[in-house]
């Protein structure tokens, strides 16, 4: 090693930096170019200055030996745009630039693209002006501007770009893959072996050339795997040993197993069974050694071994939860998606701004929260976690959409690209659906196949629907149409297996199913229905607003009281039902169902307005809430209305209304509970009618007709005149009004056979 | 069961709704009951006084047997020929 060498590894190594972890090409390069005080003054101002870290530089050791005079220069101009320092730190070869090109590129993708594109993608910035407008005019109106700026990264040819356009597009292949790939007829020949195979062409594919392709997948086929594209990150023989050994070991060949040698695999599989972990796909993201490890922390902190927890290594896994319970955090295993920096980032960013760190941040970077975020507030959005469910890049389309087709932009409409937002919208046009947002759960595949079958079933469409898969909706409707069940809100809450069970408990109970049973989990309504029918009680659907613990309760404290458990009972707990009963003791009251749809505190305010106004307590006073109740009988006293059962049933908005208009055009001798309980659209037609034909004051001492729809009146109006009859006889309407609708059409079936008439 | 919900809403306007479905158990309870009694125009009857049926079913079931006891054992035919009687539950 010359000396020259030896000083550079000496001076890297007292930064920190590790050269295991550059590249040996990138190594070479940085031997040959570097120069000892350019370099070190490069280290010096980016590792101690600007507290860079060095894995950063191991990512882009180019930064060492190309330019390495204007590093200072550039890192000081990007630290002064609105760039993400992150972002700065972690795309390093670009400080590589002249200075005027660095700047120049910046300024043109900021006002052509936004200061989002180049978040999202800074490599930009140390690619000319020049290629970006090529690749702008091959690709614009075409391609995204994501498409574009990430193509014009790569260092293919314009010519090379056109053909792969063309390739790319007529096989429906994302143009991103092109840069794994960038001759045409390579990448043709391996369209067609996928194609053959029916494999999907995406970047594993194209690590692997057309005739490896092929005989991974004849190896396949020999062994009836199914071929997973991971398997293309190895080479044929290692795929080949990787099958064997997952026959030998009695594995099921997971896509995540190609992460790994067959040696690795086997050492995995052997420590994981030691430790009592299940073998799923996601084991082999760790070593073996490193499964021991993740064990032991998992035990300490109390998380299940299992899922995205295999994503992180022991000590990640303790740097997260150690965050968590210091800022008070949940843990949940949506984290792990992350790395531990990544997800640091992501909690820093969600304090910095302000905003609870949900489970839909960790599928988003902190500099993609950002661009979220401002973007949300720059359209006046609510700031919720569902927000962070879009991409950022489609966040514009998705508001244009929701605005073209009146949807509120909210909740579930994140989960949704814009496209399929609109392609969801017109489906649900063209079929009379209203869009609600929980039915964007699904995908526009999903969403479609639910209302297709329910159309089918004739069965009405609920946006609970929407919160299973399509597959599980038709299962659940078929069954509750098998069963005389009305498919309704809550049993769409609960899986088929479930949905099966219950009913298949009801039929072996031989009890009528409740919708209301589905309210419950399975093992929980299980438990409410035998001990109910234990203690001789029939279920009922209230019952399941209560868990079985509280049904329990309920049902001794009715014993011990004497009261009936069943119904609106169950809408109190036992503490409340005790109290209710000693107010109805202390105000004699009869315990009926209508008491207990009230609080403890609501039924005294309402049986003490009742004492003061000298009212009958019957059940029906307990249906409205004390002040409503004293707003009605107020409005009573305020017109002179006798006080009745039909009065309390209105609300006082609506009953002040007929009671004005009434008043208004016919006076108070008008104001009766059977005239004001109808609706002021009703009377607004029909005593204007009464009134013209001069049989109004009829209606203050025989209102019945009031009962019949204008249309029915006019009817029986009709046939009373066709009989000869009038229709006001004694001070009364004629008793055809009084007839019941089968008598009605019995007298008129009779008039018309006994003339001949034919109907 | 076949009620004619928008007649109800025609003539007693939305909150009566509200009330038919606030109060779905007793309501379906006293359907049942007067279907237990031999009116199987029970619809017509629900139709014309729905504000009568959506009170707790012992207070109604106490009210109709009132009603019946005093009309005697053609309840049906008396109440089918004079469907105001209704209004004293009322």
């Amino acid at each position: 090693m010359s000396e020259d060498v030896y000083s550079l590894l000496a001076v890297l190594d007292y930064y920190g930096i590790n050269m295991d972890n550059i590249p040996s090409i990138k190594q070479d390069r940085l031997l040959t170019y570097a120069e000892y005080n350019d370099m070190a003054s490069v280290l010096n101002y980016l590792i101690k200055e600007k507290g860079i870290l060095p894995k950063n530089i191991e990512k882009c050791p180019s930064v060492l030996y190309l330019n390495p005079r204007d590093v200072r220069t550039n890192y000081e101009f990007l630290s002064s745009t609105p760039l993400y320092q992150t972002n700065i730190d972690s795309c390093l070869h670009v400080l590589s630039c002249k200075p005027e090109n660095l700047e120049a590129t910046y300024d043109y993708v900021l006002s052509n693209y936004g200061i989002e594109y180049i978040n999202i993608n800074t490599s930009i910035l140390r690619v000319s002006i020049t290629r970006i407008n090529d690749i702008e005019r091959l690709m614009s109106g075409k391609f995204s501007k994501r498409d574009i700026l990430n193509v014009a990264t790569t260092t293919v040819g314009i010519d090379t770009l056109k053909e792969l356009i063309d390739v790319c597009s007529n096989n429906d292949i994302d143009l991103s893959t092109i840069i794994f790939r960038s001759d045409p007829e390579e990448l043709i020949e391996i369209i067609r072996t996928c194609e053959k195979h029916n494999i999907e062409v995406d970047s594993n594919a194209l690590l692997r050339s057309s005739f490896e392709i092929d005989l991974v997948a004849r190896i396949c086929q020999k062994h009836n795997v199914k071929v997973c594209n991971s398997m293309f990150q190895r080479k044929v023989e290692d795929v080949k040993k990787i099958i064997d050994t997952c026959e030998r070991l009695g594995l099921e060949v997971y896509g995540s197993l190609f992460v790994r040698l067959p040696d690795e695999i086997e050492a995995i599989v052997n420590k994981a069974r030691e430790l009592g972990i299940e073998v799923t796909g996601s084991t082999f993201h760790r070593t073996a050694d490193e499964l021991e490890e993740l064990k032991n922390v998992c035990d300490e902190f109390g998380l299940e071994v299992t899922g995205t927890i295999f994503h992180r290594t022991a000590k990640e896994i303790r740097e997260m939860v150690t965050t968590c319970h210091k800022i008070g955090l949940e843990v949940n295993n949506s984290m792990f998606q992350k790395t531990s920096e990544e997800f640091h980032d992501i909690v820093r960013t969600a304090m910095e701004l302000g905003i609870p760190v949900s489970a839909s941040l960790f599928s988003k970077s902190g500099s993609d929260i950002r661009i979220i975020y401002d973007k949300a507030k720059k359209y006046g959005l609510e700031i919720t976690p569902s927000v962070f469910y879009v991409d950022a890049d489609d966040l514009e389309d998705v508001i244009k959409v929701c605005h073209k087709y009146n949807i509120k932009v909210e909740g579930m409409v994140f989960k949704r690209s814009s496209r399929e937002i609109e392609d969801m919208a017109l489906f649900a046009k063209e079929n009379g659906v209203e869009l609600k947002p929980s039915m964007f759960q699904r995908t526009p595949s999903d969403f479609k196949d639910i209302i297709n079958f329910c159309k089918k079933r004739n069965v009405k469409i609920l946006p609970s629907m929407f919160a299973r898969r399509a597959d599980e909706i038709e299962e659940i409707i078929d069954l509750c149409l098998a069963n005389n069940v009305e498919p309704q809100a809550s049993v769409f809450y609960r899986h088929p297996k479930e949905v099966k069970s219950m009913i298949d408990l009801c039929h072996e109970k031989d009890i009528l199913v409740s919708i209301g049973f589905f309210m419950k989990p399975y093992d929980e309504g299980k438990k409410i229905i035998e001990y109910c029918l234990e203690n001789g009680i029939t279920p009922t659907g209230t019952m399941f607003t209560k868990d079985a613990d509280e049904v329990k309760k309920i049902v001794d404290k009715c014993r011990e009281l004497g009261i009936a458990a069943s119904g609106t009972i169950f809408l109190r707990s036992a503490e409340e039902i005790d109290e209710i009963s000693k107010i109805c003791e202390e105000f004699n009251i009869k315990t009926s169902g209508c008491v207990f749809g009230r609080k403890p505190n609501e039924i005294r305010q309402i049986a003490e307005i009742c004492r003061e106004k000298n009212i009958e307590i019957t059940g029906s006073v307990f249906k409205r809430s004390p002040e409503e109740f004293k707003e009605i009988l107020d409005i009573c006293s305020e017109y002179g209305i006798t006080y009745g059962p039909s009065i309390l049933k209105k609300d006082s908005k609506s009953l002040r209304e007929s009671i004005n208009y009434v008043k208004k055009n016919y006076g108070d001798d008008f104001l009766t509970s059977l005239v004001v309980s109808k609706s002021k659209s009703y009377l607004e037609v029909v005593l204007p009618y009464l009134d013209s034909r001069g049989e109004l004051d009829i209606v203050k001492s025989s209102a019945s007709i009031l009962s019949l729809k204008f249309d029915e009146i006019k009817a029986r109006e009709a046939f009373i005149e066709r009989i000869g009859e009038a229709n006001i006889v004694d001070g009364r309407f004629n008793s055809i009004y009084g007839l019941s609708r089968k008598n009605f059409e019995a007298r008129v079936k009779a008039y018309q056979d006994a003339n001949g008439i034919k109907r | 069961m076949n009620i004619d919900f928008g007649k109800i809403r025609e003539i007693y306007g939305e909150d009566a709704l509200v009330a038919c479905n606030e109060n779905l158990d007793d309501l379906v309870k006293n359907i049942n009951y007067l279907i237990k009694l031999g009116f199987d125009d029970y619809e017509d009857i629900i139709e014309r006084f729905p504000l009568a049926f959506v009170d707790d079913h012992e207070v109604v079931k106490e009210k109709v047997d009132k009603l019946i006891g005093r009309l005697g054992d053609d309840y049906v035919n008396i109440l089918g020929e004079d469907m105001g009687i209704w209004e004293e539950l009322l």
